[in-house]
């Protein structure tokens, strides 16, 4: 699973090459970064068309790309701007009203907002030691898929398209402030579920 | 405890600080109460690991062959176009 990409000018020269050995390459390796930051914007249904623009828009961009931020950075915002697009003409409408979660009545807080609970370690401190069984990843993607849209949307374009606060603002249209709550909220979550999973050994 | 932030107040920090530093204030007392607080340090760990963690997942998913082949024919499609251009 570890394939290892080379140093962004080596990849720059070899596309513009036309070196479809590396091509494949970057595209594989990649793939999973921008199925999400698309499926988190547009949907899971017209993902891969995005992903399939957005590598014509990269190849066409290449030439003028100046290296201010690492090549698959800037591929994720190619991705992210393609997927922005295609959902204004979708005219899906991500809303805040989602935000109404249990965050403030959460039980593993007392009032004074400390934990009630002592909680465990978890068996690995690596994601590779983490993720090990594939239970995990289904689950993982269980619950990506139930959080509410915006959080979504915050944690895909942050985890797997490496993106900056002020980027995702302004792909998701809310405050800096609001980025930080979507964010935590997601992780969160997902830790939850993790927790649960080294716990308990299921979903 | 003794007016630095709570539990919950240092659990939101800890995922914060993974995108953007935080205040030196804030991060000053977060630090004390990590100190003291065995259970926020291994929240603390834990929500890192869960972003590591989600990256992982992401990028373990695999090229379906359509599209995968799709974006071949493009790349070469790319390339035709250029060497005729120029």
């Amino acid at each position: 699973m570890t394939v290892t990409v080379p140093p962004d000018t080596e990849v720059i020269l070899a596309l513009k090459n036309n070196d479809t050995k590396m091509f494949q390459l970057v595209m594989e390796t990649w793939y999973g970064s921008m199925f999400y930051v698309a499926s988190s914007i547009v949907g899971e249904a017209i993902a891969d068309e995005v992903i399939q623009e957005a590598w014509v828009s990269v190849m066409r961009a290449l030439p003028k790309f100046e290296g201010r931020s690492s090549l698959k950075s800037w591929v994720m915002r190619i991705v992210s701007n393609e997927a922005k697009t295609r959902w204004r003409k979708e005219s899906r409408n991500v809303s805040l009203d989602q935000m109404n979660d249990s965050w403030a009545t959460d039980p593993r807080f007392n009032q004074q907002g400390h934990w009630q609970a002592p909680d465990q370690q978890w068996h690995a401190d690596s994601p590779e030691g983490i993720m090990q069984a594939e239970e995990l990843h289904n689950c993982i993607k269980k619950h990506i898929d139930l959080l509410p849209d915006n959080q979504k949307s915050a944690l895909m374009l942050k985890e797997a398209g490496d993106h900056s606060l002020e980027e995702i603002c302004n792909i998701l249209e809310v405050s800096s402030s609001n980025v930080r709550v979507l964010l935590h909220r997601a992780r969160d979550k997902i830790l939850q579920v993790i927790d649960r999973f080294e716990r308990e050994g299921k979903c | 405890m003794l007016g630095l932030p709570s539990c919950k107040e240092v659990s939101e920090q800890s995922s914060a600080a993974l995108d953007e530093p935080l205040s030196f204030g804030k991060k000053l007392a977060r630090k004390l109460h990590l100190m003291m607080c065995e259970q926020c340090r291994r929240y603390s760990e834990k929500i890192y690991l869960t972003k590591q963690s989600i990256l992982f997942w992401a990028e373990g998913k695999s090229m379906p062959e359509t599209i995968k082949q799709q974006c071949l024919d493009d790349f070469e499609k790319h390339h035709c176009q250029h060497k005729n251009d120029s």
